[in-house]
Protein backbone atom coordinates (compact mmCIF):
# COMPACT_ATOMS: atom_id res chain seq x y z
CA UNK A 1 0.00 0.00 0.00
CA UNK A 2 2.78 2.68 0.79
CA UNK A 3 4.39 1.75 -2.31
CA UNK A 4 1.68 2.40 -4.18
CA UNK A 5 1.15 5.70 -2.75
CA UNK A 6 4.91 6.80 -2.96
CA UNK A 7 4.03 5.38 -6.93
CA UNK A 8 1.22 7.80 -6.97
CA UNK A 9 2.98 10.88 -5.24
CA UNK A 10 5.95 9.95 -7.83
CA UNK A 11 3.95 10.71 -10.76
CA UNK A 12 2.08 13.50 -9.53
CA UNK A 13 5.82 15.32 -9.31
CA UNK A 14 6.97 13.75 -12.38
CA UNK A 15 3.98 15.35 -14.53
CA UNK A 16 3.91 18.97 -12.74
CA UNK A 17 7.80 18.83 -13.10
CA UNK A 18 8.12 17.37 -16.73
CA UNK A 19 5.53 20.58 -17.53
CA UNK A 20 6.90 23.20 -16.04
CA UNK A 21 10.95 22.23 -15.97
CA UNK A 22 11.11 22.22 -12.11
CA UNK A 23 12.41 19.36 -10.25
CA UNK A 24 9.01 18.37 -8.22
CA UNK A 25 11.39 18.53 -5.06
CA UNK A 26 9.31 21.42 -3.63
CA UNK A 27 6.57 19.23 -3.74
CA UNK A 28 7.90 15.86 -3.02
CA UNK A 29 10.11 16.97 0.05
CA UNK A 30 7.31 17.94 2.11
CA UNK A 31 5.17 14.76 1.28
CA UNK A 32 7.76 12.74 2.13
CA UNK A 33 8.20 14.72 5.26
CA UNK A 34 4.94 15.30 6.82
CA UNK A 35 2.89 12.21 4.82
CA UNK A 36 5.32 9.89 5.17
CA UNK A 37 7.53 10.67 8.08
CA UNK A 38 10.71 10.59 6.37
CA UNK A 39 13.85 12.78 8.02
CA UNK A 40 14.63 15.58 6.19
CA UNK A 41 17.86 14.11 4.77
CA UNK A 42 16.03 11.30 3.76
CA UNK A 43 13.25 13.05 2.04
CA UNK A 44 15.87 15.20 -0.05
CA UNK A 45 17.49 11.78 -0.83
CA UNK A 46 15.06 10.24 -2.31
CA UNK A 47 13.39 13.31 -3.95
CA UNK A 48 16.60 13.70 -5.37
CA UNK A 49 16.38 9.73 -7.22
CA UNK A 50 12.78 11.20 -7.94
CA UNK A 51 14.16 14.37 -10.08
CA UNK A 52 16.72 12.45 -12.10
CA UNK A 53 13.95 9.52 -13.50
CA UNK A 54 11.19 12.53 -14.03
CA UNK A 55 14.23 14.82 -15.71
CA UNK A 56 16.12 12.20 -17.77
CA UNK A 57 12.65 10.86 -18.73
CA UNK A 58 11.33 14.13 -19.95
CA UNK A 59 14.83 15.20 -21.41
CA UNK A 60 15.11 12.19 -23.61
CA UNK A 61 12.13 12.66 -25.46
CA UNK A 62 12.56 16.74 -25.39
CA UNK A 63 16.13 16.63 -26.24
CA UNK A 64 15.27 13.71 -29.76
CA UNK A 65 12.53 16.42 -30.94
CA UNK A 66 14.62 19.39 -30.41
CA UNK A 67 13.00 20.99 -27.85
CA UNK A 68 15.68 21.34 -25.15
CA UNK A 69 18.65 23.14 -26.04
CA UNK A 70 21.42 21.08 -25.03
CA UNK A 71 24.38 23.07 -25.79
CA UNK A 72 22.91 25.72 -23.81
CA UNK A 73 22.17 23.29 -21.19
CA UNK A 74 25.31 22.37 -20.81
CA UNK A 75 26.72 25.75 -20.57
CA UNK A 76 24.15 27.39 -18.21
CA UNK A 77 24.86 23.76 -15.77
CA UNK A 78 28.79 24.75 -15.80
CA UNK A 79 27.60 27.98 -13.63
CA UNK A 80 24.70 26.01 -12.03
CA UNK A 81 26.78 23.26 -10.90
CA UNK A 82 29.55 25.92 -9.38
CA UNK A 83 27.03 27.92 -7.69
CA UNK A 84 25.50 24.69 -5.90
CA UNK A 85 28.82 24.04 -4.78
CA UNK A 86 29.35 27.22 -3.50
CA UNK A 87 25.95 27.01 -1.70
CA UNK A 88 26.60 24.57 0.14
CA UNK A 89 29.44 26.22 1.61
CA UNK A 90 27.24 29.07 2.17
CA UNK A 91 24.45 27.05 4.07
CA UNK A 92 27.01 26.42 6.93
CA UNK A 93 27.48 30.09 8.09
CA UNK A 94 23.78 31.76 6.91
CA UNK A 95 20.75 31.08 8.55
CA UNK A 96 18.11 29.27 6.69
CA UNK A 97 15.52 31.26 7.16
CA UNK A 98 17.22 34.40 5.27
CA UNK A 99 17.89 31.69 2.36
CA UNK A 100 14.25 30.83 2.09
CA UNK A 101 13.20 34.56 2.62
CA UNK A 102 15.28 35.42 -0.36
CA UNK A 103 14.13 32.45 -2.18
CA UNK A 104 10.29 33.06 -2.07
CA UNK A 105 10.94 36.75 -3.02
CA UNK A 106 12.67 36.10 -6.15
CA UNK A 107 9.83 33.71 -6.91
CA UNK A 108 7.50 35.46 -6.19
CA UNK A 109 9.08 38.61 -8.66
CA UNK A 110 9.55 36.32 -11.31
CA UNK A 111 5.96 34.98 -11.01
CA UNK A 112 4.59 38.58 -10.57
CA UNK A 113 7.32 39.17 -14.19
CA UNK A 114 5.50 36.61 -16.60
CA UNK A 115 2.34 37.80 -15.33
CA UNK A 116 2.86 41.14 -16.46
CA UNK A 117 5.84 40.88 -18.87
CA UNK A 118 4.86 39.49 -22.66
CA UNK A 119 6.95 36.94 -23.78
CA UNK A 120 9.65 38.55 -25.75
CA UNK A 121 11.31 36.25 -28.37
CA UNK A 122 14.11 37.50 -30.91
CA UNK A 123 12.84 35.62 -33.92
CA UNK A 124 15.07 37.08 -36.55
CA UNK A 125 18.10 36.72 -35.32
CA UNK A 126 21.42 37.71 -36.37
CA UNK A 127 22.67 34.64 -38.13
CA UNK A 128 26.67 35.30 -37.61
CA UNK A 129 26.13 34.76 -33.19
CA UNK A 130 26.49 31.23 -32.00
CA UNK A 131 23.87 31.33 -30.25
CA UNK A 132 21.14 31.37 -32.35
CA UNK A 133 18.97 28.16 -32.78
CA UNK A 134 15.33 26.93 -33.59
CA UNK A 135 13.05 24.50 -32.40
CA UNK A 136 10.10 22.54 -33.73
CA UNK A 137 6.85 23.83 -31.63
CA UNK A 138 5.30 20.23 -30.94
CA UNK A 139 1.54 21.98 -31.14
CA UNK A 140 1.68 23.36 -34.93
CA UNK A 141 4.85 21.79 -36.06
CA UNK A 142 6.46 25.31 -36.82
CA UNK A 143 10.30 25.56 -37.04
CA UNK A 144 10.62 28.91 -35.45
CA UNK A 145 14.16 30.18 -34.39
CA UNK A 146 15.26 32.47 -31.69
CA UNK A 147 18.11 34.32 -30.78
CA UNK A 148 19.75 33.48 -26.66
CA UNK A 149 20.35 36.70 -25.39
CA UNK A 150 22.25 38.11 -22.39
CA UNK A 151 24.50 35.11 -21.97
CA UNK A 152 27.06 36.21 -19.29
CA UNK A 153 24.04 37.71 -17.05
CA UNK A 154 22.59 34.54 -17.73
CA UNK A 155 25.28 32.91 -16.61
CA UNK A 156 25.80 34.88 -13.43
CA UNK A 157 22.45 34.71 -12.29
CA UNK A 158 22.77 30.92 -12.94
CA UNK A 159 25.33 30.77 -10.43
CA UNK A 160 22.64 32.85 -7.92
CA UNK A 161 20.35 30.03 -9.03
CA UNK A 162 22.54 26.83 -7.61
CA UNK A 163 23.57 28.83 -4.45
CA UNK A 164 19.93 29.60 -3.62
CA UNK A 165 18.99 25.82 -4.74
CA UNK A 166 21.59 24.15 -3.04
CA UNK A 167 21.03 26.28 0.08
CA UNK A 168 17.24 25.87 0.09
CA UNK A 169 17.27 21.83 -1.02
CA UNK A 170 15.19 22.57 -3.70
CA UNK A 171 15.43 22.37 -7.77
CA UNK A 172 16.78 25.08 -9.70
CA UNK A 173 13.99 24.98 -12.13
CA UNK A 174 12.14 27.52 -10.46
CA UNK A 175 14.39 30.10 -11.03
CA UNK A 176 15.67 28.91 -14.30
CA UNK A 177 13.06 29.30 -16.35
CA UNK A 178 12.14 32.24 -15.88
CA UNK A 179 15.79 33.81 -16.01
CA UNK A 180 16.23 31.85 -19.41
CA UNK A 181 12.24 32.68 -20.27
CA UNK A 182 12.29 36.62 -19.08
CA UNK A 183 15.94 37.55 -19.39
CA UNK A 184 17.71 35.17 -21.76
CA UNK A 185 14.32 35.85 -24.50
CA UNK A 186 14.61 31.80 -24.78
CA UNK A 187 10.63 30.51 -25.47
CA UNK A 188 8.96 28.88 -22.58
CA UNK A 189 8.44 25.84 -24.02
CA UNK A 190 12.21 25.11 -24.79
CA UNK A 191 13.16 27.01 -21.48
CA UNK A 192 11.37 24.79 -19.59
CA UNK A 193 12.93 21.38 -21.91
CA UNK A 194 16.14 22.45 -21.40
CA UNK A 195 15.51 23.28 -17.53
CA UNK A 196 14.23 19.63 -17.26
CA UNK A 197 17.95 18.28 -19.18
CA UNK A 198 19.54 20.37 -16.95
CA UNK A 199 17.75 19.38 -13.76
CA UNK A 200 19.07 15.51 -14.19
CA UNK A 201 22.68 16.63 -14.25
CA UNK A 202 22.13 18.68 -11.05
CA UNK A 203 20.29 16.47 -9.26
CA UNK A 204 23.13 13.50 -10.62
CA UNK A 205 25.90 15.53 -8.31
CA UNK A 206 23.87 15.43 -5.32
CA UNK A 207 22.49 12.15 -5.31
CA UNK A 208 26.13 10.51 -6.05
CA UNK A 209 26.37 12.14 -2.71
CA UNK A 210 24.03 10.23 -0.77
CA UNK A 211 24.30 6.79 -2.61
CA UNK A 212 28.36 7.17 -1.66
CA UNK A 213 27.36 7.65 2.16
CA UNK A 214 24.47 5.27 2.43
CA UNK A 215 21.52 7.53 2.72
CA UNK A 216 19.44 6.09 0.35
CA UNK A 217 16.24 4.49 1.01
CA UNK A 218 15.92 1.89 -1.51
CA UNK A 219 12.35 0.72 -1.84
CA UNK A 220 11.44 4.33 -1.22
CA UNK A 221 13.21 5.82 -3.93
CA UNK A 222 12.32 2.79 -6.12
CA UNK A 223 8.85 3.48 -5.96
CA UNK A 224 9.40 7.68 -6.30
CA UNK A 225 11.01 6.74 -9.57
CA UNK A 226 8.71 4.57 -11.18
CA UNK A 227 5.89 6.88 -10.33
CA UNK A 228 8.09 9.88 -11.38
CA UNK A 229 9.10 7.88 -14.58
CA UNK A 230 5.33 7.76 -15.43
CA UNK A 231 4.56 10.78 -14.71
CA UNK A 232 7.61 12.53 -17.38
CA UNK A 233 5.47 10.44 -20.04
CA UNK A 234 2.41 12.32 -18.84
CA UNK A 235 4.15 15.62 -18.91
CA UNK A 236 5.93 15.35 -22.23
CA UNK A 237 2.11 14.54 -23.72
CA UNK A 238 0.37 17.08 -22.25
CA UNK A 239 2.96 19.65 -23.27
CA UNK A 240 2.00 18.76 -26.53
CA UNK A 241 -1.53 20.22 -26.10
CA UNK A 242 -0.60 23.37 -24.48
CA UNK A 243 0.46 26.65 -25.47
CA UNK A 244 3.41 29.06 -24.61
CA UNK A 245 1.17 31.49 -23.17
CA UNK A 246 -0.90 30.08 -21.10
CA UNK A 247 2.12 27.95 -19.99
CA UNK A 248 3.59 30.90 -18.38
CA UNK A 249 0.35 31.52 -16.29
CA UNK A 250 0.20 28.18 -15.22
CA UNK A 251 3.99 28.53 -14.46
CA UNK A 252 2.91 31.94 -12.52
CA UNK A 253 0.91 30.49 -10.20
CA UNK A 254 3.00 27.62 -9.33
CA UNK A 255 5.35 29.78 -8.29
CA UNK A 256 3.32 31.78 -6.14
CA UNK A 257 1.94 28.42 -4.49
CA UNK A 258 5.37 27.29 -4.45
CA UNK A 259 6.49 30.71 -2.62
CA UNK A 260 3.42 30.46 -0.36
CA UNK A 261 5.03 26.68 0.88
CA UNK A 262 8.04 28.14 1.42
CA UNK A 263 6.91 31.15 3.69
CA UNK A 264 4.43 28.47 5.43
CA UNK A 265 8.37 26.51 5.70
CA UNK A 266 9.73 29.18 6.96
CA UNK A 267 7.14 30.11 9.79
CA UNK A 268 7.45 26.33 10.84
CA UNK A 269 4.08 24.98 9.72
CA UNK A 270 5.18 22.69 6.93
CA UNK B 1 23.14 10.17 -35.82
CA UNK B 2 23.40 13.88 -34.48
CA UNK B 3 24.25 14.87 -31.26
CA UNK B 4 20.66 15.17 -30.61
CA UNK B 5 19.34 11.69 -31.02
CA UNK B 6 22.60 9.96 -29.89
CA UNK B 7 22.41 11.89 -26.56
CA UNK B 8 18.46 11.10 -26.03
CA UNK B 9 19.22 7.38 -26.94
CA UNK B 10 21.57 7.00 -24.29
CA UNK B 11 19.45 8.44 -22.08
CA UNK B 12 16.48 6.61 -23.24
CA UNK B 13 18.46 3.02 -23.04
CA UNK B 14 20.03 4.05 -19.73
CA UNK B 15 16.87 5.10 -18.07
CA UNK B 16 14.38 2.50 -19.12
CA UNK B 17 17.11 -0.08 -17.75
CA UNK B 18 17.27 1.69 -14.71
CA UNK B 19 13.36 1.68 -13.99
CA UNK B 20 12.48 -1.91 -15.56
CA UNK B 21 15.27 -3.29 -12.81
CA UNK B 22 14.06 -1.08 -10.24
CA UNK B 23 10.13 -2.28 -10.77
CA UNK B 24 11.62 -5.59 -10.59
CA UNK B 25 12.99 -5.21 -7.50
CA UNK B 26 10.06 -3.98 -5.99
CA UNK B 27 8.25 -6.70 -6.93
CA UNK B 28 10.67 -9.19 -5.40
CA UNK B 29 11.24 -7.29 -2.87
CA UNK B 30 10.54 -9.93 -0.18
CA UNK B 31 13.28 -12.25 -1.48
CA UNK B 32 17.12 -11.22 -1.05
CA UNK B 33 17.54 -10.83 -4.25
CA UNK B 34 14.96 -7.81 -4.99
CA UNK B 35 17.66 -5.51 -3.11
CA UNK B 36 20.28 -6.08 -5.51
CA UNK B 37 18.48 -5.82 -8.68
CA UNK B 38 17.22 -2.72 -6.86
CA UNK B 39 20.70 -1.09 -6.55
CA UNK B 40 21.77 -2.08 -10.12
CA UNK B 41 18.59 -0.50 -11.17
CA UNK B 42 19.59 2.92 -9.14
CA UNK B 43 23.19 3.00 -10.18
CA UNK B 44 22.03 3.02 -13.83
CA UNK B 45 18.98 5.37 -13.25
CA UNK B 46 21.85 8.07 -11.22
CA UNK B 47 23.61 7.28 -13.72
CA UNK B 48 22.16 8.26 -17.01
CA UNK B 49 22.19 12.14 -16.84
CA UNK B 50 26.08 11.69 -16.32
CA UNK B 51 26.33 9.43 -19.45
CA UNK B 52 24.06 12.05 -21.46
CA UNK B 53 26.57 14.24 -20.84
CA UNK B 54 29.78 12.14 -22.03
CA UNK B 55 27.51 10.96 -24.95
CA UNK B 56 27.00 14.65 -25.96
CA UNK B 57 30.56 15.80 -25.29
CA UNK B 58 31.59 12.34 -27.76
CA UNK B 59 29.33 13.85 -30.92
CA UNK B 60 30.24 17.30 -30.26
CA UNK B 61 33.99 16.05 -31.02
CA UNK B 62 32.94 14.05 -34.13
CA UNK B 63 31.43 17.38 -35.15
CA UNK B 64 34.65 19.19 -34.63
CA UNK B 65 32.03 21.56 -32.57
CA UNK B 66 35.24 23.22 -30.98
CA UNK B 67 33.19 25.50 -28.90
CA UNK B 68 30.48 23.02 -27.52
CA UNK B 69 33.52 20.70 -26.89
CA UNK B 70 35.04 22.63 -24.34
CA UNK B 71 31.75 23.81 -22.79
CA UNK B 72 31.00 20.17 -21.95
CA UNK B 73 34.83 19.08 -21.20
CA UNK B 74 34.58 21.71 -18.58
CA UNK B 75 31.02 20.93 -17.48
CA UNK B 76 32.18 17.45 -16.81
CA UNK B 77 35.22 18.62 -14.80
CA UNK B 78 33.48 20.85 -12.70
CA UNK B 79 30.75 17.53 -12.07
CA UNK B 80 33.61 15.27 -11.19
CA UNK B 81 34.89 17.83 -9.07
CA UNK B 82 32.21 19.01 -7.03
CA UNK B 83 31.26 15.52 -6.30
CA UNK B 84 34.91 14.91 -4.84
CA UNK B 85 34.47 17.91 -2.80
CA UNK B 86 31.15 16.92 -1.37
CA UNK B 87 32.07 12.97 -0.58
CA UNK B 88 35.75 14.08 0.77
CA UNK B 89 33.24 16.81 3.15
Amino acid sequence: MVILALISVGLLAGTMGTLFGVGGGILLIPILTIVFGLQANEAVAVSLVGIIAASTGAASHYVRINLSNVRLGLLLEITTSIGAMMGAAFAMYMENWIILLIFGLVLIYSAVSMIIRKEKIIEQPDDVSDMCFSYTDNKDYKTKRYEVRNVKGGLLACTAAGIMSSMAGVGGGTIKVPLMNIYMHVPMKVASATSSYMMGITAFSGAVVYFVHGGLLLDYASAIAVGAFIGSIAGTRLSRVLNSEPMRKYFSILLLIISVIIFLRMGGIL
Amino acid sequence: MNTNNATSTSLKYCLLVGIALMSAGLIFSEYDFGDRIMWAGLILLLGSPFVGVIVTCVHLMKEKDRKWVNVSIVLIAVIIAGIILSVIR
